[in-house]
C-alpha cells in the first residue's frame, strides 16, 4: 500500500479542497476497484467513489492526522459498502459491469467485458466479509497486517478469511468456466 | 508436505502472502506433484482474474466534481448558520433583558417596567428580522422564536 505523504492528509484534516483533490485522485483507482467487488457494477462503483470521498471530507475530523490515513480512510469507505449493501439487500444483478474500455476494438472489449462480468457474478455469490478482504488485498494493495488494521479484526482472522475467500472464488471461477479461456 | 498442506500454501501464494520459509518447502512438493501444480496454476489465473477484473474508471473529472459538492455542502452549512448569527445575538440580549429587568429596573412607576424595556429592545430586533434581506425569512419571523413569551409578544403586537 502506497500511502499519501501526511502533509496532505493534515490539510485535508483542516479542510483544505487542495488537500482532498490530491486525495481522490489518489484513491480513486483503489475505491473504484473496491466499489466494483463490492457491488459488483461499474456505474454503482461510480456513484459509490464520489460518495466516499464526500463523505471522507465531511467526517475529516474525525481523522487524527497524527496516525496513518489510510486504515481510517479506508474503513470509512468499507462501512459506506456495507451501508449500500445493506440496502440493497444483497439483490444480485444480472448482466452487471457493463463497462466502456476507451480505445480497445470492440471484439477485445467483449471479451474483456465477459470475463469481468464472470467475476463479478462469482465474487457476488463469496460473502462479504470474504469479498472485503479480497478487494483490500487486491484493490487496495494491503498487506494483511493493514487489512487486520482497517477491519479491527486479529490477522489470524484475516489470514483464514483471505484464504476461504481465494479458494472458494478459485472454485467457482472453475465452475462457470472461468479458466476455459486459458486452456 | 501432503497435499492438503500445500493447498493452503497455494491460496496464500495466489494472495502474495506466503511466508518466505515456506516457499522452497512447496516449490519443492509442486515439482514432485502433478496434481498440486495443476491447482497452482488456476490459483494464479484467478488471482490474476481478480487483479484485473476492475476496469478502466472513467473518473475523469471525478476530483473536480467531489471538491465541488464537498465544499458546495459545507457551504451549505455556512450559509443556514451565518445569516441568523446577528439575529441569534440580538434575541439572546432581549432573553437577558427580559430575565435581569426586575432585578435592575424594579417595577415602580418611577422606573422603566420589563415590558417598556423589552419594547425598547423590540424595533432593533423586529428590523433587523425583516431587514437582513434572506429570501422567506422575512414571513418567518415571530418573538416566540426567540423566548419572548407569549404574553408578552401579544402586547408588543398590540
Amino acid at each position: 500500500m502506497t500511502g499519501i505523504d501526511q502533509d496532505s492528509t493534515k490539510r485535508f484534516h483542516d479542510g483544505d479542497p487542495e488537500a482532498l483533490q490530491e486525495i481522490v485522485t489518489h484513491y480513486q483507482g483503489s475505491i473504484f476497484g473496491i466499489g466494483v467487488k463490492l457491488l459488483g457494477t461499474a456505474e454503482d462503483a461510480k456513484d459509490y467513489c464520489q460518495d466516499v470521498f464526500v463523505h471522507a471530507y465531511e467526517k475529516r475530523r474525525l481523522y487524527d492526522p497524527e496516525r496513518p490515513f489510510e486504515p481510517w480512510f479506508y474503513k470509512l469507505a468499507l462501512n459506506l459498502g456495507r451501508q449500500r449493501l445493506r440496502k440493497r439487500r444483497e439483490i444480485p444483478k444480472s448482466g452487471s459491469m457493463p463497462v466502456q474500455v476507451a480505445g480497445e476494438t470492440a471484439e477485445r472489449e467483449m471479451v474483456e467485458n465477459e470475463r469481468r462480468a464472470r467475476v463479478g457474478d462469482v465474487l457476488r455469490k463469496l460473502k462479504p466479509k470474504y469479498r472485503e478482504c479480497l478487494a483490500l488485498r487486491f484493490e487496495a494493495d494491503m498487506k494483511l497486517q493493514e487489512i487486520a488494521q482497517t477491519l479491527g479484526l486479529p490477522l489470524g482472522t484475516v489470514k483464514t478469511r483471505l484464504r476461504r475467500g481465494m479458494t472458494t472464488f478459485k472454485e467457482l471461477y472453475a465452475q462457470g468456466g472461468g479458466f476455459d479461456e486459458m486452456q | 508436505m501432503k497435499c492438503n498442506d500445500a493447498e493452503r500454501l497455494l491460496a496464500d501464494r495466489a494472495l502474495g502472502c506466503l511466508e518466505e520459509e515456506r516457499r522452497p518447502e512447496l516449490e519443492n512438493h509442486l515439482k514432485a506433484c502433478s496434481r498440486c501444480s495443476r491447482e497452482a496454476g488456476l490459483y494464479l489465473e484467478a488471482a490474476r482474474a481478480l487483479r484485473s477484473s476492475t476496469p478502466e474508471p472513467e473518473l475523469s473529472g471525478l476530483a473536480a466534481r467531489v471538491v465541488a459538492e464537498a465544499v458546495s455542502g459545507e457551504k451549505g452549512w455556512l450559509r443556514l448558520i451565518k445569516p441568523r448569527i446577528p439575529l441569534l445575538a440580538a434575541a439572546a440580549a432581549v432573553v437577558l433583558a427580559v430575565v435581569t429587568t426586575p432585578f435592575f429596573f424594579g417595577n415602580d412607576s418611577e422606573t422603566m417596567t420589563r415590558l417598556e424595556v423589552i419594547e425598547a429592545y423590540a424595533g432593533d430586533l423586529e428590523s433587523m428580522g425583516l431587514g437582513n434581506g434572506v429570501p422567506g425569512y422575512d414571513t418567518e419571523f415571530s418573538y416566540e422564536n426567540y423566548g419572548v413569551p407569549e404574553n408578552v409578544t401579544s402586547y408588543l403586537i398590540r
